[in-house]
């Protein structure tokens, strides 16, 4: 799977920075974006990998975000982060077609197996 | 003069009194006045002395209005005001509560991310230190970033200005008591109060220390979950200590384990599997604002007690 890029689209930079480090620690690589909106500049149908998409961010929430790749088709992996407590959010994106949601508070390996 | 309240004929005549005197307030007095059927009512009274056209006095007039509809109207809002008033300053620290779980979140996350990322890296043997080094020091950054949500957060307890007044504990006590009712209600839980008429009276803010009182109410009854159902009772205690008031807020829950038991006011520490381990945090903070303690023990025949000290109020000059 250690071909397969992981897009990790994320406000907070800290989580973007974090986040690659781990998925590094297990030979992923990843791409990071700053915002929906920078992500959607990028996309196009035939984009490969893994989507990582955070619900809750600054411009285009996460389910703005996901709504607009429905609309373009997109046929990759999506899998939320949310935060604790969110988990009702979580579930609305996965009747939108979302892969899986994790829950944001101690990001450890088992955002991994779910590659 | 049967359309006077019988119950307070004294002020009655003290107004009636000062009129004959020739000292009727132009603004006109209140008083409450008796209806046939026993209703009563609230009136504002005018008297002026009548004076005839050669100058004599000759009698009295007297206008009277029916204020009861006004006077209620004031009362309802005057509660009214200090209801919202309270729940403005529970609604603050509760909003407080849920965004600071929201943003200290975000450095966790950060700091799990991180951890693990380098576990992996050490348990396959791939990582040297020089690779893993960087992921600490940034691990390190947000642990410090979590510290000053943190901060801010006492920073909010400082800020939100404790208005310290003289305050008699007793109706402190009991209000709390009413406002957890509900909510203690729901884990079957009763509340029961046990302190002496005459409480000395402590400098304190009452909506602070009612606070305070909620979180250790909500935490015991909470404790009590397994507890059984006869058991299950909340004690408020409050007792004159010479120095000033103590408070005990006692249950039979599950305990806090010793280790935990000295640790339980730190920023983070909870027993409670989701607990936020903030609560206690600030109620310290609350306390210690107050030149209070607050203390944490096991309770004889099992439970916790917690143990507020305040102290009272002419100590509190001397000091300062």
């Amino acid at each position: 799977v250690s071909d397969i890029p992981i897009h990790i689209i994320d406000d907070d930079e800290s989580i973007r920075d974090s986040l690659s480090w781990l998925l590094a620690s297990r030979g992923l690589s990843a791409r990071c974006y700053d915002s929906g909106e920078a992500f959607l500049e990028v996309f196009s149908a035939d984009l490969r990998g893994v989507i990582v998409l955070d619900m809750r961010m600054e411009g285009m929430s996460g389910l703005e975000v996901l709504d607009e790749l429905r609309a373009r088709n997109a046929r990759n992996p999506i899998v939320m982060l949310i935060c604790q407590g969110d988990v009702s959010i979580g579930v609305g994106a996965l009747e939108k077609g979302g892969y899986d949601f994790f829950e944001k508070r101690f990001n450890d390996n088992s955002l991994l197996d779910i590659f | 003069m049967p359309y006077w309240d019988p119950g307070d004929l004294e002020t009655a005549r003290a107004w009636h009194d000062r009129v004959l005197q020739g000292d009727a307030p132009a603004e006109g007095f209140e008083l409450r006045f008796r209806h046939k059927d026993g209703t009563m009512l609230d009136v504002l009274i005018y008297e002026s002395p009548l004076i005839d056209a050669e100058g004599n006095h000759v009698g009295w007039m007297a206008s009277i209005l029916d204020v009861t509809e006004r006077k209620r109207a004031e009362e309802r809002a005057k509660a009214q005001e200090a209801s919202l008033q309270r729940t403005a300053r529970l609604v603050t620290m509760g909003e407080m509560a849920s965004t600071l779980a929201h943003e200290l979140n975000q450095p966790l996350a950060a700091i799990a991310s991180y951890a693990a990322g380098s576990l992996n890296m050490i348990r396959s043997g791939r990582g040297s230190a020089e690779e893993i080094a960087p992921a600490l020091e940034k691990l390190e950054v947000q642990a410090r970033r979590a510290g000053h949500i943190i901060r801010r957060v006492h920073d909010f307890v400082r800020k939100s200005e404790p208005r310290i007044v003289p305050c008699d504990l007793g109706p402190v006590i009991h209000e709390s008591a009413e406002f957890a009712e509900a909510e203690v209600r729901k884990h079957r839980v009763r509340i029961e109060i046990d302190m002496p008429a005459g409480l000395p009276v402590v400098a304190a803010d009452p909506i602070l220390i009612q606070q305070v009182l909620l979180n250790l109410i909500r935490n015991g009854s909470e404790a009590m979950a397994q507890t059984r159902k006869q058991e299950r009772v909340l004690e408020l205690k409050a007792q004159d200590t010479g120095e000033g008031v103590e408070i005990r807020v006692e249950d039979r829950g599950s305990g806090v384990p010793e280790a935990l038991r000295e640790r339980l006011f730190e920023a983070f520490v909870s027993s409670k599997p989701d607990g936020m381990g903030m609560g206690l945090n600030i109620c310290r903070s609350i306390i210690e604002m107050h030149k209070g303690r607050l203390s944490v023990a096991a309770r004889e025949g099992g439970g916790t007690v917690f143990t507020i000290l305040l102290p009272q109020a002419n100590v509190l000059e001397k000091a300062s």
